[in-house]
């Protein structure tokens, strides 16, 4: 109920305050229908992948490559993390 | 003496004593509502019960493989859910007894399922005047409005409404409570003997004590059950209104930001393609229309291979995993040597 209120309360406030501010332009239909092409397509290979892989694999698989190619990345942020943490420590 | 660290002023302790009892407050206010309430009854469950008697005895269990078929659009069904399913039998003054199935989803999707006269199936009127029918059986029916069913694969019709109930009861899920006997419940329904709740004989003392323990595990769960329920509406955000919440703020967002916010909702989308993809394949069927993206239609039907040559699918799907755990492999190894020169 505390945190329901108090998203709530945010979500509100959010849209009282886009609410006094003009909308702004749309993006163009062609341009819409251009990506909602890709998506398609990305959702279609995807299943296709999921099918062929098992999913449990796929995403395994796919989730360990990612994170093994930006390793470094990887590892500054968890560290980045780790040292705002200040009973551990770690300078 | 405990001290409390920035606890010194009157203005502190005014502060932390409103942070402290404010939740507290709250806590107790839903407990005395949940304990008055009980635990699954709601207003609409008990004015039915009325109207048939009052329980004889009451007992939970469960119920799988609930579906509908036809034309009736399977969304507004429910499902089966066996933390909300309650087994009710009642008692009415001709002396028969009756069956109802209470199962709910929430509190604004409730359905009661009873038996009828001859107690060889069950039928349940929706709040929208629809009736279906059901059984309790020991493998899946099929119902039809007319009082007549089949075995669920005896069906083919889809225009009728159907729906079916398969494999519903286990007899070890059901606990009875002390008060029912048994007896008119297994003729009427059907269930085993080893249905029936255990009399233990008056010298039987390992039963007695056996009934004792299992009072007393059951009285410590509903307490525990009720001591966590405030705690959980206290402290446990309610999903549904916050998920209702975000999906008005987001679209006024959109609607706000306009060409702005396409990155974001083409980010999403993406996104979902990776996780929403069950819409093309299933294990029996994967038809992929590449449109006319190559100068003209064609679909890729990749179950096609698998019915022509099962063996020549198999192997491919299994290379080609195996050529994927490879790469992942490799790329781990890849990772393992950079850290390890640096």
């Amino acid at each position: 109920m505390i945190l329901t209120f108090i998203i709530t309360s945010i979500m509100k406030l959010t849209e009282l305050i886009f609410s006094v501010l003009p909308s702004l332009p749309a993006m163009p239909t062609e341009i819409i229908n251009g990506t909602a092409w890709i998506i398609t397509s990305i959702q279609k290979m995807t299943s296709l992948l999921m099918m062929l892989f098992n999913p449990i694999i796929f995403t395994a698989c796919i989730s360990t490559i990612l994170i093994a190619l930006n390793f470094n990345y990887v590892y500054q942020s968890i560290m980045w993390i780790i040292r705002k943490i200040p009973l551990l420590n770690i300078k | 003496m405990i001290r409390i660290s920035g606890l010194t002023t009157k203005k502190h302790k005014l502060v932390y004593a409103i942070i402290f009892l404010f939740p507290l407050i709250l806590t107790l206010i839903p407990h005395q509502a949940h304990a008055w309430t009980g635990d699954f009854q709601t207003p609409s469950y008990q004015s039915y019960i009325e109207q048939w008697d009052w329980p004889r005895a009451m007992s939970k269990g469960y119920i799988y493989n609930a579906y509908s078929d036809g034309d009736y659009p399977p969304a507004t069904y429910p499902d089966f859910d066996p933390e909300n399913t309650s087994y009710i039998i009642v008692q009415k003054p001709t002396g028969s007894t009756d069956l109802i199935i209470y199962f709910t989803k929430s509190d604004q999707d409730k359905i009661i399922i009873k038996s009828d006269e001859n107690g060889n199936y069950i039928t349940s009127t929706r709040a929208d005047g629809l009736l279906f029918y059901a059984q309790i059986a020991d493998r899946p029916k099929t119902f039809f409005p007319n009082n007549y069913y089949l075995d669920a694969s005896d069906s083919n019709s889809t225009t009728t409404k159907i729906y079916s109930i398969g494999y519903p009861l286990g007899s070890n899920n059901i606990a009875y409570d002390s008060t029912y006997s048994g007896r008119t419940y297994n003729n009427k329904i059907g269930y085993t003997s080893s249905d029936s709740p255990i009399s233990c004989s008056p010298l039987d003392f390992g039963c007695w004590i056996t009934k004792a323990f299992d009072g007393v595990t059951d009285t410590l769960k509903k307490f525990g059950q009720a001591m966590l329920k405030p705690f959980v509406w206290l402290w446990i955000p309610d999903t549904t209104q916050i998920k209702a919440q975000f999906d008005d703020t987001n679209a006024m967002l959109i609607e706000k930001l306009g060409f702005l916010s396409f990155p974001f909702v083409f980010l999403g989308d993406v996104i979902s393609a990776f996780t929403n993809n069950t819409l093309w394949c299933t294990d029996g069927n994967c038809k992929i229309d590449t449109g006319n993206l190559f100068g003209s239609n064609f679909t890729i039907d990749i179950m096609a291979l698998k019915n022509m040559n099962s063996d020549l699918y198999n192997a491919t799907v299994i290379i080609m995993r195996g050529v994927l755990i490879m790469i992942t492999i490799s790329a781990v190894y890849h990772a393992y040597m950079r850290v390890i020169r640096a």
